[in-house]
């Protein structure tokens, strides 16, 4: 099928600055400037995150600290589904793209008759569901070229035309026999669609894919672990903490054949930084849970990567989290932004991880400059030596030193991460970070599991609780100065604040949680003016958009997700338990399944 | 443990025997798992079935077990219809705060951790995505559970894997089921259990 017009062709001057591999493409790199022009305007929210920096900052100020408390919800939609809903819905030139968990629908409404303008409704095996890890969630749909990319459960990439909803073109980019899935928001930068894929607890082999976005050819496909050549990796070019990496690092660090079966999915968020055309992400857990099976750093595991967007070479590699022994993910996103660090501005990235640290690092060399933790009752390591880049860990807290059929007690954090893929936002108008997290630790035994294709391959059994010794809640949103690794304040939730935040001009830092309860606070001190009770449990992310010279604020309700798994057991005889499950709340009491969206605005009387 | 046969067992049928042990709360398990912890509960269990042999029928009745020793902790065991035993520590106010099953309840108990927990929810105890397996437990029959186990089941928007060739979840099945019951039984509060020596 034939894209029809809309197609900007401008070929990009950026091009120079990334220095990484010649570009490969024939013609050179052709931009997709209909993204780029619509970022940073106010009616577009083009692209998952608001931008490419994945900053979730609007320079919107109509609804502001002094107004937002007359908020009221301007309109609402259904979509039909029950399960988990995260991610956001995106805004293009009038229209608002909205999709839904598995099966993965995607609605086109029209912003000025709030009617649907086309649906488009996959057809799905079912199978798949079995094969996803912690609720059949997924966080967003991509933009780019007049199409709306649809990354399906079942890893079929689809190109739908904007307009019309008509396929264009669709790929498979995974095997859901294997295990292999997608619940990732794809990301359009340049002329590429970059996706990645699913299944860590299934003993996937990740990878970060791109596609060309006229035809969805095949651009390059990058492991994450494996041969050099197959990680479009340099071993004398491509550095970790200053040095080249060396070769074969991604077969050395691992016994025999485990790296085949070992992890890295890449089902987090994306980001891209259009002057030195690098893209960014995170690499998952190494594999089965019991890390007595995996000696070694089990590279590049839990890793940042940065790679060229055109050839997917990789320029540096952070390696967060080596030999995991304790399913501290590393997918979470890279908030790229320009902040002072001792007096000088710096290009960074900053990373909120599983494992309780902050990293602050310059995005163009991968050096370190900050790693500290945003809870200070993080546990499993001391600190992060500057030098190596390595965590000290406390060998108390560590499944895999203390061997496998031992239950390690009272490691903080949780599996679940400090944070998980609720994104943080950069207010550009602060200079800090605002973070939705969880409060919540864990037991942890590990023991010896064989792997078959398609079927879990975990091999631990975890028992998570609040974080003892603390306030009870199982959640905070916090501001955090990245330039000092200092938390500037906190505000306590009783769950796990599972929802991505937004900033804005108006002084306001926007986010949802697991009760259903869609609050505004203040950025200067957390302050909480207003909130609105959803109809289900917040996991999604709050977005800005206006239409009509008139500001909206909207999030997708639907609890679920793996915070509606792990923490939405509402455990019979509470006051009888062995050891800490006694302490857990039901989240039964609160919300129930279903999927919303809810958009707000002032309402136009005074 | 002996899960051969299919009959369906209710609830209020079940031939539990409960009893009320005395023992040195010294003598308890509470650790780790480590070796040292192992031996004290295989002495436990020994004491456990000299006991046991008295075929004493007191449920609840605390005076009675403090007779025995004024300085003691109290235990009850539990043995559901030969599925499982359970073996537990109870404070004064008769809450269980400690409690032991057989290797294979164990296993089970692990097994629903590691392969169920992602859908089902921690303990099984049900989730947003998947049911609440301790209360469907006492629901359907010990051959629809087998049978769901192995098969699987397909609904719209959600599923239930088959288990039938997988080596970590297949030859442990009698033992999730053990415990399942245990719990749905009242025997076992939710929680980690201590692993008996068999
Ligand atoms: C991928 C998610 C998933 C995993 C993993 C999973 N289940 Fe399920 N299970 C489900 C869902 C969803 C249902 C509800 C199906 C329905 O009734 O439509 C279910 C239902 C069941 C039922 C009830 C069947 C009935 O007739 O009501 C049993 C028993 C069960 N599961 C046992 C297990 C056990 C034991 C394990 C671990 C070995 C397990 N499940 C792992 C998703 C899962």
């Amino acid at each position: 099928m034939m894209t029809p017009t809309r197609i900007s062709r401008t070929t990009l001057a950026f091009m120079a600055s990334a220095s990484m591999g010649a570009m490969l493409m024939s013609g050179g790199a052709v931009a997709n400037d209909d993204v780029k022009e619509r970022i940073g305007t106010h009616v577009n929210h083009p692209i998952t995150g608001g931008d490419y920096q994945q900053t979730r900052y609007s320079e919107m100020d109509q609804i502001n600290r002094d107004n937002v408390h007359r908020l009221v919800p301007a309109w609402t939609f259904s979509t039909g589904v029950l399960r988990g809903h995260e991610g956001e819905p995106l805004v293009v030139d009038g229209i608002m793209y909205v999709h839904t968990p598995f099966p993965n629908n995607v609605y086109a409404i029209d912003l000025d008759t709030r009617e649907i303008v086309w649906a488009y409704e996959p057809s799905q095996d079912s199978n798949v569901i079995g094969v996803m890890c912690c609720d059949t969630v997924y966080r967003g749909l991509a933009y780019g070229s007049g199409k709306i990319f649809l990354q399906q459960a079942d890893t079929t990439l689809v190109a739908l035309d904007a307009k019309s909803g008509e396929e264009q073109w669709s790929v498979k980019n995974g095997d859901p026999a294997i295990g292999e899935t997608n619940t990732n928001a794809p990301l359009v930068a340049g002329d590429k669609v970059v996706t990645g894929i699913s299944g860590g607890e299934f003993g996937v082999r990740g990878f970060a894919i791109a596609y060309n976005i006229e035809d969805g050819s095949l651009a390059w496909k990058a492991y994450s672990t494996g041969p050099d050549d197959e990680m479009l990796v340099d071993p004398d070019t491509t550095t970790a903490m200053g040095e080249p990496i060396g070769a074969n690092t991604g077969l050395d660090s691992w016994e025999g054949d485990e790296w085949t079966r070992g992890g890295g999915t890449t089902w987090g968020w994306f980001s891209y930084d259009p002057d030195l055309n690098l893209l960014y992400y995170g690499t998952g857990n190494p594999g089965t849970w019991n890390p007595e099976q995996r000696p070694g750093d089990n590279k590049w595991s839990m890793t940042i990567m940065a790679r060229d967007l055109d050839t997917g070479e990789a320029k540096w590699f952070y390696q967060k989290t080596p030999w995991d022994q304790w399913d501290y993910d590393g997918v979470n996103e890279n908030i790229l932004a320009d902040i002072e660090i001792d007096g000088e501005m710096r290009h960074v990235m900053v990373n909120f991880d599983r494992n309780g640290f902050a990293y602050t690092l310059d995005r163009e060399t991968g050096e370190l400059l900050v790693a500290e933790k945003y809870d200070d009752t993080v546990n499993w390591a001391t600190h992060v030596d500057m030098e190596t880049g390595r965590p000290q860990v406390v060998d108390e807290y560590a499944p895999g030193v203390q061997g496998a059929d031992v239950n390690v007690q009272g490691i903080c954090p949780a599996a679940l991460g400090y944070k998980d893929q609720q994104p943080a936002s950069f207010s550009k108008q602060t200079g800090l970070f605002y973070v939705p997290t969880n409060h919540i630790c864990m037991d942890y035994e590990p023991y010896e599991v064989s792997y078959v294709a398609g079927q879990p391959y975990v091999g631990a059994t975890l028992s998570m609780f609040p974080t003892p010794d603390s306030f009870g809640g199982m959640g905070k949103f916090i501001a955090w100065d990245a330039a000092k690794g200092e938390v500037v304040w906190e505000q306590e939730e009783a769950f796990a604040v599972w929802a991505g935040a937004l900033t804005t001009a108006g002084g306001l830092a926007f986010h949802g949680t697991l009760e259903g309860h869609f609050k505004a606070r203040d950025v200067d001190t957390g302050e909480e003016l207003w909130s609105f009770r959803t109809p289900s449990g917040i996991i999604g992310n709050a977005f800005t958009y206006e239409h009509d010279d008139k500001q909206y604020v909207g999030v997708l309700s639907g609890i679920g997700g793996w915070a509606g798994i792990g923490m939405a057991a509402g455990l019979e005889g509470d006051s009888e338990g062995l050891g800490a499950v006694g302490a857990f709340r039901g989240l039964y009491d609160h919300t129930r399944l279903g999927g919303t969206l809810t958009v707000f605005a002032l309402p136009d009387f005074e | 443990m002996k899960c051969d046969s299919n009959e369906q067992r209710p609830v209020l049928g079940r031939s539990t025997r409960l009893l009320i042990l005395a023992l040195f709360a010294g003598l308890l398990l509470v650790g780790c798992g480590d070796g040292a912890d192992e031996q004290v509960d295989a002495d436990a269990i020994d004491e456990t079935e000299d006991v046991a042999n008295n075929e004493m029928e007191a449920v609840s009745d605390e005076p009675e077990a403090e007779a025995v020793d004024d300085d003691a902790a109290v235990e009850e065991e539990a043995n559901g219809s030969d599925l499982y035993t359970v073996v537990c520590e109870t404070d004064d106010q008769g809450r269980r705060t400690s409690c032991a099953v057989d290797q294979e309840t164990f296993i089970g108990w692990r097994t629903l951790g590691s392969s169920c927990a992602v859908c089902h929810g921690q303990e099984a105890a049900g989730s947003s995505f998947a049911p609440n397996l301790i209360r469907r437990v006492t629901e359907i029959s010990e051959e629809r559970f087998y049978e769901v186990l192995a098969k699987g089941i397909q609904t719209e928007g959600s599923a239930m894997p088959g288990f039938e060739d997988n080596p970590n979840v297949w030859p442990r099945r009698e033992g999730i089921y053990a415990y399942l019951k245990a719990r749905a039984n009242g025997d076992l509060p939710a929680g980690r259990p201590e692993r008996l020596q068999d």
